[in-house]
Formats: structure tokens, C-alpha cells, sequence
């Protein structure tokens, strides 16, 4: 019986194509957010998604304005945004989370601006803010299935430098460590996540994939690789489970998915207050 | 307020042009200014060379999500008549009206007659509630419409009332035909349901010649549709065989693509006909001819169920 019902819980993602990529392509993009989150938020870096987002709203504007594959030109604003955010981080002077306020509104009214200038294309517009899971394409389910395979090898291959500088920046750079370049690369990691995971839960809530996986994984992590793991977890689940939720309650897949990391990263926080588990 | 105190001075300004032509004996152009297409090209068959007709919506922009800017309030702060839609279509229309305050302004709602209409073709009435804007997209309808337009531009023009007369008949036999058209080449026709991976624009003319119209969204291309209602319409496409997935344009045609792939079938055009592209009017597509194409395209994809 429990069989059954599970069964036809999962049944459209086996009937419908269109299903079966919104969640591929939705898996993967968690599994990069959540891995790619842990560092940003341990460098207090939670907002960079969020304005990285933003910005990449002006390429999807551009895009459609221009009847030319949007995602694309969205990628090419946000690595762009990307790199000046870190140089504005390291030149100006100015705190860590300036150049992304600068650059999240900035995108956002240039994006706002060009979609005047069409004036045809409000409501695809509208799918790019808001997710639309329905309409994800075979390209961009390979995009985020080898996204997540660089982000996955990168942090694999630069593990041990990433965690010396997310947590201590100075002693990394006196130690010979290019931190500059490798916050660049991370950023711009952050950028290609960020674009890609733009289609499924739309770019008001992208940052959130980022952040609250994060944040629950090192709510009980005992460490820096359990952290991940958590993340991982979470994201993966709030993910598969909310567009679950999303078809069978009739609800935005984008909020289905963002409340339900909220809901593990609240309960994770509350067993931590309890002391239930201190650490795994 | 902003938008008031302009309105004023263009007023004055245009107050004083009407009194200069008055004085040296110049003959003014009925201004004439529609919202959407089609109520464009109804006016401008009316009042041929006699009047200016304008349309507020530019190429290529939906209505649905379109809204005036000042220059176009500035064109209606102009206008002898003005014909909107109405039932909803143009929500900014009565803040504007009411900005514009030129109570001698004529202005026609082309929507306020349709559930009389409705209701007296035997059509049990929706009642009370919104009614379907799309009433353009019912040519017996656009018929009384053109009547509506011809008694106005009478009353503003009556010096050119017989020439009017002529014009408003020729048009509304072409409208005749194209009803005509539509009721011969539907009732051979083997399938009755269509469908439409747009908004559900097509409800007059689908129960006009008893045809069954899904669509993928409501009354306004604005509200998402759900996954369920794509996985439904999937289903009923695959149960059926469906060849054609019908997508609409100004809306991405992105979801009827994806049915499309999904059941192995092609896509094909439906224009609401509420506006042109650009590249349309250049050629001057007319209404009419949208329709036939229109026709043309229904005709390849209706599904036997």
C-alpha cells in the first residue's frame, strides 16, 4: 500500500519529459548551490548570489529583447558581474558586500529598462523571475549536469587551498596562496550556478539555494566535509521534494523548494538549540 | 497629478492650433485613436480618407502586459474618439480617462454589448462576472461593432455621413464573408478540438462553429500555468494522436513546444489578432487576412476525439 502510493507519487516524473528534466536539471543545480554555498557563507558572502542573480536578470532581458538564447547572454552578464564584484572587493576599499549591492540593482534596473524598450515580452520575462520548471530544455539539463561535474572537481581539485582562505585569508595569502584569483573562481563558479538555477526556482529565489543548504549543513556539521554533505543532503531533498509538492499541491515549484530548506534548516537549528545532536 | 497638469497645457496648446485652423478654413481630420488592432482596422474602413486613425499598442507588444506612455496619452489628449476594448482588456484605461478629464472626448467600450449579444443568440449568459474580452475574435459581433463606430464618426462628421455609410456596408460584407468562410470550411471538418498552447483567447469563435478549444492558460497569458494542467493536456495529445500544438503570438511558444516534443507532433501559428508585428505592419497585413490564416492553420490541426 505504501508501495502504491509512493508509486503514484512519482509517477508524472516517469510519464512526462518535461518532469523528468525539471528535475534532473534541478538535482544538479543543487548539488553545485549547496557545495558552492558552504564557502560563501563562510566567507559572509550569503548575498552574492542574490546579486549575482539580479544582474543576470539584465542578460535574460537582453536575450529575449534580442530573440537570442537568453540563458546565454545571462551567463555572459553575470561571470562579467562576477569579476568586477571581486575587484571591487579588493580595490575600492569599500566592504565586502558593496559591490554586490552596487551590482544587484544596477542589473536589475538595466534589466527593468531593456524590457521597456521590447515591450512584447513581459511575460516570458515573468518565467525567468519567477521559475518555470515546465519549460526546461535537454541543453539545459546537460548545462547543469557538467556544471555541477566542474564545480564538483574544482573544489575537488583546489580543496585544501579554498579551505585554508575561507578561513583564515591572510595566513593563505602570506603563505603563497593567489587568493584573489581563487575568489574570482569562485565567484564565477557562483555566477554559472546562479544562472542555470535561475529557470527552476526563478531569480528572486535562486540565492536560496545557495544560502539556507549552507547554512543548515553547518548548523550540525562537526566539520568542513560534513558540512558539504549536509548541504548537499538538503538541497538534493528540498529540491526533489518540492517539485514533488509543487505538481501534486498545485503550488510554485520555487517556493515549494525554498520552504522546504527553510523547514531543514529550521529543524536542524532547533535540535542543535535543544542539544539533541551537538555535532555529527 | 503630473500627468493631469500636462494633459492641461496640451490642451490649451491644441486649443489654440483647432481655433487657428478654424479661423483660416482649414478642414480637421477626424482624430480617431484605438487601443488594440482591430478596432483600428474597423475605424479606418469607416472613415477612409475623412479621418486619421491611430492604434495606441505598437507592433509587437501584447496587450495583456502593455501600458500607455505619455507620449501615447498626449495622442489621445488629441483624439475626437476614442474606441478601447474593454471588460478588462486595458486596465490603465479609466485612470487615464479620468487624468485626461475631457468629458467631450467620444469614447466607445467595443466589449458593452457583448453579453446582450451573447445572450440573445441563445447562449445561456455567463451572468454576472467577467465576460471573455476577446470579442473581436467573433465576426458577427465585429459586425454590430462596425455599426457602433459608424453611428459615431456620423454624428461627429455628418457632412461625410453617406460616404461613411458605404464604406462601413463594404466592410461589414467582408466580414460576412469571412464568417461565411469560417462556418463552410468548419463543418466538414472531421475534428472539433484544438490545442492551444496560448491564453485562452479563441472562446467566441470556438463556440461560434462548435469547436472545443484547450488552452494552456486562462483568460491573460500572465498566470503561469500549473505542471498538472501541462501533464493533462500532454495526455489528452498523446491519447489522441495530436499532430498539431497550436502556440500564439507575442506569447513564447516554449510550452507548446514542449507538448509538441513530448507527443511527436509540429507547431503552428494562432494570432489573437489583437496586434501585429512590426514586419506585418510593414506588409499590411490586415485583420482579415490574420483570420484566414487563422483558418487555414485550424484546419491542420483539428483533433477528432
Amino acid at each position: 500500500m505504501g508501495n502504491m502510493s509512493f508509486l503514484t507519487l512519482i509517477d508524472p516524473f516517469i510519464r512526462y519529459g518535461f518532469l523528468q528534466r525539471a528535475l534532473l536539471a534541478g538535482l544538479f543545480i543543487a548539488v553545485a548551490c549547496a557545495v558552492l554555498g558552504v564557502f560563501l557563507v563562510l566567507r559572509g558572502e550569503s548575498m552574492i548570489g542574490h546579486g549575482l542573480a539580479h544582474t543576470a536578470f539584465a542578460g535574460v532581458a537582453l536575450g529575449l529583447l534580442l530573440d537570442m538564447f537568453p540563458l546565454g547572454i545571462a551567463l555572459a552578464v553575470a561571470i562579467m558581474a562576477a569579476l568586477l564584484i571581486s575587484r571591487i572587493k579588493e580595490g575600492s576599499g569599500l566592504s565586502g558586500d558593496t559591490g554586490i549591492a552596487i551590482f544587484s540593482s544596477v542589473g536589475f534596473a538595466l534589466g527593468i529598462v531593456i524590457a521597456s524598450l521590447a515591450r512584447g515580452f513581459n511575460v516570458d520575462l515573468f518565467a525567468y523571475l519567477f521559475g518555470e520548471i515546465l519549460a526546461i530544455s535537454p541543453l539545459e539539463v546537460w548545462l547543469s549536469v557538467s556544471l555541477a561535474l566542474v564545480v564538483l572537481m574544482t573544489i575537488f581539485l583546489f580543496y585544501s587551498r579554498l579551505v585554508y582562505m575561507t578561513f583564515d585569508r591572510e595566513s593563505a595569502r602570506a603563505s603563497g596562496i593567489r587568493v584573489d584569483r581563487l575568489d574570482a573562481l569562485l565567484t564565477v563558479l557562483t555566477a554559472v550556478t546562479v544562472v542555470l538555477g535561475m529557470k527552476v526556482v526563478g531569480i528572486i529565489l535562486v540565492s536560496a539555494l545557495v544560502v539556507l543548504p549552507a547554512a543548515a549543513g553547518l548548523q550540525v556539521a562537526s566539520n568542513f566535509k560534513k558540512a558539504l554533505m549536509f548541504a548537499v543532503l538538503n538541497a538534493t531533498m528540498s529540491v526533489g521534494l518540492g517539485l514533488l509538492l509543487s505538481y501534486h499541491l498545485d503550488i510554485p515549484a520555487s517556493g515549494a523548494v525554498v520552504l522546504l530548506s527553510f523547514l531543514f534548516f529550521g529543524i536542524l537549528f532547533v535540535l542543535r538549540k535543544a542539544r539533541i545532536f551537538r555535532s555529527f | 497629478m503630473k500627468i493631469k497638469r500636462f494633459s492641461y497645457l496640451i490642451k490649451s496648446i491644441g486649443m489654440v492650433f483647432l481655433s487657428l485652423a478654424c479661423v483660416f478654413g482649414v478642414q480637421a481630420k477626424l482624430r480617431i485613436v484605438t487601443s488594440i488592432f482591430p478596432l483600428e482596422e474597423f475605424a479606418a474602413a469607416v472613415v477612409g480618407e475623412r479621418g486619421d486613425v491611430s492604434c495606441l499598442l505598437p507592433p509587437g507588444a501584447e496587450i495583456h502586459s502593455w501600458k500607455p506612455r505619455p507620449s501615447d496619452i498626449v495622442r489621445l489628449s488629441g483624439a475626437d474618439l476614442f474606441i478601447y476594448n474593454g471588460a478588462g482588456l486595458e486596465p490603465w484605461m479609466e485612470d487615464i480617462l479620468r487624468s485626461l478629464n475631457r468629458p467631450r472626448m467620444k469614447t466607445l467600450d467595443a466589449a458593452a454589448g457583448m453579453r446582450e449579444f451573447h445572450a440573445g443568440h441563445g447562449h445561456e449568459g455567463h451572468g454576472h462576472g467577467d465576460i471573455d474580452p476577446h470579442v473581436w475574435l467573433d465576426f458577427e459581433y465585429d459586425q454590430i461593432l462596425v455599426d457602433r463606430i459608424l453611428d459615431l464618426v456620423v454624428e461627429l462628421d455628418p457632412q461625410g455621413a453617406d460616404g461613411y455609410r458605404l464604406r462601413a456596408a463594404a466592410y461589414k460584407a467582408e466580414l460576412a464573408d469571412l464568417d461565411e468562410f469560417y462556418r463552410e470550411s468548419l463543418k466538414s471538418a472531421r475534428g472539433k478540438t484544438f490545442i492551444f498552447g496560448g491564453h485562452a483567447a479563441f472562446g467566441y469563435l470556438a463556440e461560434r462553429y462548435g469547436l472545443r478549444q484547450m488552452s494552456l492558460y486562462g483568460l491573460s497569458p500572465n498566470a503561469r500555468p500549473k505542471p498538472k494542467q501541462m501533464a493533462g493536456i500532454t495526455d489528452f495529445a498523446r491519447k489522441n494522436n495530436v499532430k498539431v500544438i497550436f502556440f500564439e503570438q507575442f506569447v513564447s511558444p516554449e510550452l507548446a513546444r514542449v507538448i509538441a516534443d513530448e507527443v511527436g507532433a509540429e507547431i503552428r501559428v494562432l494570432y489573437p489578432g489583437a496586434n501585429r508585428t512590426a514586419a506585418q505592419v510593414r506588409e499590411r497585413v490586415s485583420f482579415l487576412q490574420l483570420m484566414r490564416m487563422n483558418l487555414e492553420n485550424l484546419c491542420h490541426g483539428l483533433i477528432r476525439e
